[in-house]
């Protein structure tokens, strides 16, 4: 099995700040994308079950290594990293069309993706960089199952009234779920490891892409104004042994109409 | 005395050869230490003899129980005199010769009777043992063979050297036979009413049964138990002589090491030797609050196990080590046999060295169970240490196959992401200091101040805390408030209460705010030593850029590890628990107690003033809901990072103390024989899912007091407390809802119009000294 794991390096949850045109601050304190996480820890599963090799494919600033080196920490066999200051400020549309002719250049039988970043939340790239590339998209997976001898995977799906099975010839990508399963922790042995795998870093040169066709000038949408969520309201903790717990949860709820 | 005994010249021969056969089982012992890590046992050899005296031979820590204490004294006693007596006879009289010698034989005389006394006193200590094994049977202690084959050796020993001694005087009669107390009389009592012929007979039977005893006693002792014997002075002399609360060094960037302790080999041989020094004695067992409570974990079958692992890899080498072969000499039954470290035999048990600790020593989940409070250390007479190794193990499990509790993962991350292992933002560290009466200084402030205002206006009224040709950081006193003060709401409240008592007492203090990170305590008792070192270098490394001279905190597992292990990171620092820091501003007057800490019920005396403080402005405050219960009785849990690891017991106490009109009412096991609360080695972020909750069983003992609070003086014992009380109540098992509070909220609420800032602002109330326990909701923001 050959597994692409598209990872992206977003600013650690809660910490994000915007730089002067609107945009998130990427310059440091990165991490992977959780969602992310969910895939990659799917994706070495299946390694460890079928055999291959897992490579991730980023596209971010350099901080975004940082991120990188805790997939490959995790277990990831070398990376792909396209870095060019021309995309600083793209839109999903233009993330998918780099991501798509990143993979293009790329031997695999599944390409995974999280369901969404915590930072832009479009939850579109996946499904761009399939339509772009032609691959069969299955989206909120549960489960991946691939079968390698008759060269398809099965995909569990949540939709709203249960889970369906989904079925694909490979090269398929999937867009995974938290339901796949807690990512590992990596072990020291992983990070030292880690450190001696390789990153390989694309320019939009070697992708043959023209830099006036991404980043910040060839968005399609604007930010126009950005606020952060106004603070919750605070939060009511009853510590009491169930049953007056309950009753206690009822009555508040009571008094607020909610029931 | 030769001639008396027939066939004596045998009885030297027979002698050497069981300690030619005990040194070599020691040696074979010694094989599996030397495949083990070195350790390190020859720095500060004074206090090594100290140590030796103190806990091998005055034997201090068995007499914590006096019954067990003095029985296990009578035995080593009797044992070192009777082997005098086991000299002389091997040696056919020489011992006897020198020591009768000078001051016409009193020496001897002394000898003699000592040892006549001590044999009777090994007999009943023996019988006493024996009634404790068979009948009293303690939970600590397990009848095995070993033990009861042990008790009926020495006691055969001993037996058999009185009867020989009362017929040989009997019959052969001996110019110092009346100062053999017990034997003279006995042999005139029985032996003497006997024909010459049979007196004869007896004496030379018990005295080679003697012999072969003692002989067989040394053949069997490195196989046993018993073996503490010998090993004993040896490892009380290489005990940890560093601060028990520091965790060993471990380097990170070695790229062939195994990290931690994964088989046997992975130990230091001072830990073998622990395993081999271990007497079964249970005392470990019995003060283990995870044992105590239905846990796997059982810190003596761990040690034994150790010991099982370290035999079983010996298991293959020969007790007579194979002779280097000479080439003119062949041996017919073993051409070409291979050396000692030719392979096959002569070699430790490879597999069996090979073997991982965790599930045959210890199993998985008593790994994990482990609070590392030490209280098992505190208890050993033999000084093993339990502690480091049970994190040895996890350093192995968490940084080499990732193997953790799952619900640790988060505070794992946590602590990596936001540096806390609750997750909070950094921005939020100052949250707990809003809404206070007076602003709390932060230290990059202060210092920035500082640096601004003394070059320019030396002196002047300006900067608070910046004394004119000051260079240190512009402040005295650093506040480590800790992630808990900081994120934990309950705990807030805490942080706020030692503020109030550091403005009250006019301490030029200063907090680091968001500068400040997780000490990394949890990370490096859960044995995740990468994040552990991450964030210990992140804070030594801030902490060095305001060099404080004095750093306080309300956080003992931040007190110790800033304390005890941040010089492993190049970080030495002065720190003081808040609770000694409070006692010495109350001892010099900074600070004073002058009302009641806790609610005074109407009525009350709230007169009841500490001697010596200004009663004047005595008044019920205010500030203290009416319907609050009135807290005059406090027990105080002690913590188990201050008491066994860092020695801090009076000074809670004194705090307490200096509140008017609390009365302290001890638990049971209070002060170095604490029980931990549940939330030490990082336990505060696992699910407790075996046996009873240790907070419910700590709740119980504190319950048992009738004391109307308890006070603790850790974030981490505050929370299991107070979750142990409400868990009580809704349980029903108690009806009476008893506060718990920390000593610095007592403190600051009882705090008089003499001291710097009274309380104000009754609404508001920064420090509601009550209301803490007793309050069921809280607001999150």
């Amino acid at each position: 099995m050959r597994i692409v794991v598209l990872l992206k390096a977003v600013p650690v949850v809660g910490t994000e700040k915007m730089t002067g045109g609107w945009l998130l601050d990427r310059s440091a304190g990165l991490e992977s994308n959780g969602n992310d996480e969910y895939v990659l820890e799917a994706g070495l599963k299946l390694v460890e079950a079928h055999g291959g090799e897992l490579v991730t494919l980023t596209m971010g600033p350099s901080p975004a290594t940082e991120a990188i080196r805790k997939a490959l920490a995790m277990g990831a066999a070398r990376a792909v990293q396209v870095v060019d200051e021309a995309l600083a400020g793209s839109d999903a549309l233009a993330t998918g069309r780099v991501l798509a002719a990143a993979l293009q250049r790329m031997e695999f039988d599944l390409a995974l993706a999280g369901a969404d970043t915590s930072d832009g939340q479009g939850g579109v790239v996946g499904a761009a960089v399939a339509t772009r590339l032609g691959l069969p998209y299955l989206s909120y997976a549960a489960a991946i199952e691939p079968d390698p001898a008759a060269g398809t995977v099965r995909v569990r799906r949540i939709s709203p009234t249960g889970y369906d099975v989904l079925e694909a010839r490979m090269p398929a990508l999937v867009a995974g779920t938290q339901l796949l399963g807690e990512p590992r922790y990596p072990s020291l042995r992983g990070i030292m490891q880690a450190r001696s795998k390789q990153i390989a870093t694309w320019s939009l040169a070697d992708l043959g892409i023209d830099p006036a066709s991404v980043g910040t000038p060839a968005t399609w949408s604007a930010v126009l104004t950005a606020t952060p969520p106004a603070q919750r309201a605070g939060a009511t903790i009853v510590r009491d042994a169930p049953e007056a717990a309950v009753e206690r949860i009822v009555e508040f709820l009571a008094a607020r109409r909610l029931i | 005395m030769t001639s008396q005994v027939p066939f004596f010249p045998l009885a030297p021969l027979v002698f050497l050869v069981a300690v030619v056969v005990f040194a070599l089982r020691m040696a074979r012992h010694l094989r599996v230490f030397a495949a083990a890590r070195p350790s390190t046992v020859t720095d500060r050899p004074a206090a090594r003899i100290r140590s030796m005296l103190v806990y091998a031979i005055a034997q201090v820590r068995m007499f914590r129980e006096p019954p067990a204490g003095t029985m296990h004294a009578a035995i080593f006693w009797g044992f070192v005199i009777l082997t005098v007596g086991t000299a002389n006879r091997v040696t056919g009289g020489l011992v006897q010769d020198i020591l009768a010698w000078p001051l016409d034989g009193w020496i001897w005389r002394v000898v003699l009777a000592a040892g006549n006394l001590f044999a009777v006193a090994v007999l009943v200590a023996i019988a006493y043992a024996a009634f404790r094994r068979l009948v009293t049977r303690p939970a600590r202690i397990t009848l095995s063979r070993d033990a009861f084959l042990v008790l009926v050796l020495i006691a055969g020993i001993v037996a058999a050297e009185l009867v020989e001694e009362a017929f040989r005087l009997a019959r052969y009669g001996d110019p110092y036979a009346h100062a053999e107390l017990i034997a003279w009389p006995l042999g005139q009592a029985i032996a003497a009413p006997l024909a010459p012929g049979t007196q004869q007979v007896i004496f030379a039977l018990a005295w080679w049964i003697n012999l072969l005893l003692v002989s067989t006693f040394l053949v069997y002792l490195p196989g046993s138990k018993h073996l503490h014997v010998a090993t004993a002075f040896f490892n009380t002399a290489f005990r940890k002589l560093a601060p028990r609360g520091e965790l060993p060094a471990m380097d990170l960037e070695s790229e062939t090491a195994t990290f931690g302790v994964r088989t046997v080999a992975d130990l230091g041989w001072k830990d073998l030797l622990d395993a081999f020094t271990c007497t079964e004695c249970g005392r470990c067992q019995s003060q283990c609050p995870a044992w105590a409570t239905g846990k796997p974990l059982n810190p003596k079958t761990f040690i034994m196990g150790l010991r099982q692992m370290a035999i079983a890899a010996e298991a293959g080498v020969p007790l007579v080590p194979a002779m280097p072969r000479v080439p003119w000499i062949r041996s017919s039954d073993a051409p070409g046999r291979p050396g000692p470290d030719g392979g096959g035999d002569g070699r430790l048990a490879t597999e069996a060295l090979a073997r991982p600790v965790v599930d045959a020593a210890i199993p998985y989940d008593a790994v994990w169970d482990c609070v590392t409070c030490g209280a098992c250390v505190e208890a050993c007479p033999v000084t093993i240490e339990h502690v480091d190794k049970i994190v040895g193990l996890r350093r192995n499990l968490v940084l080499e196959d990732s193997r953790f509790p799952a619900e640790v993962t988060a505070a794992f991350t946590n602590m990596e992401r936001h540096g806390n292992p609750w997750g909070q933002p950094r921005t939020a560290r100052l949250d707990w200091a809003k809404g206070l009466p007076f602003e709390v200084p932060v230290a990059a402030a202060v210092a920035a101040q500082g640096a601004a205002s003394t070059p320019a206006a030396p002196g002047a009224a300006g900067g608070p805390g910046t004394a004119p040709g000051d260079d240190g950081p512009g402040f005295d006193v650093l506040y480590w408030v800790g992630c808990a003060a900081a994120f934990d709401d309950r705990n807030r409240r805490v942080a706020r209460a030692v503020v109030t008592c550091l403005h009250a007492a006019g301490v030029r203090y200063a907090v680091l705010g968001h500068e400040e990170s997780c000490s990394g305590d949890p990370a490096r008792r859960m044995g995740n030593e990468y994040l552990y070192q991450m964030l210990a270098r992140a804070n030594v490394e801030t902490l060095d850029r305001y060099r404080p001279s004095l750093i306080i905190t309300a956080c003992p597992h931040c007190f110790n590890t800033i304390s005890n292990e941040y010089r492993q990171f190049g970080g030495d620092y002065h720190v003081m628990h808040h609770s000694a820091y409070l006692a010495q501003l109350l001892a010099e007057g900074r600070l004073a107690a002058a009302r009641p800490g806790v609610a005074a019920a109407a009525g009350a005396p709230g007169s009841a003033v500490a001697a010596g403080e200004a009663p004047a402005g005595v008044s019920i405050p205010t500030a203290v809901p009416e319907a609050a219960p009135s807290a005059r009785t406090v027990t105080y849990h002690d913590s188990c990072y201050l008491t066994r690891y860092n020695g801090v017991v009076e000074e809670p106490r004194a705090v307490l103390g200096a509140v008017p009109g609390l009365e302290l009412i001890e638990m049971d096991r209070h002060g170095r024989q604490s029980f931990c609360c549940g939330a030490g080695g990082g336990r505060m972020w696992m699910e407790e899912r075996r046996g009873i909750r240790i907070n419910a069983e700590r709740t119980r003992q504190a319950l048992e007091t009738g004391a109307d609070a308890v006070a603790t003086a850790c974030p981490f014992c505050l929370t299991m407390m107070r979750d142990g009380v409400a868990d009580a109540v809704g349980a029903g098992t108690t009806s009476r809802e008893i506060q718990t509070i920390d000593i610095a909220e007592l403190l600051a609420g009882s705090l008089g119009q003499g001291s710097g800032a009274p309380l104000r602002g009754e609404a508001t109330n920064p420090v509601p000294a009550l209301a803490g326990a007793t309050e069921e909701e809280e607001t999150h923001p």
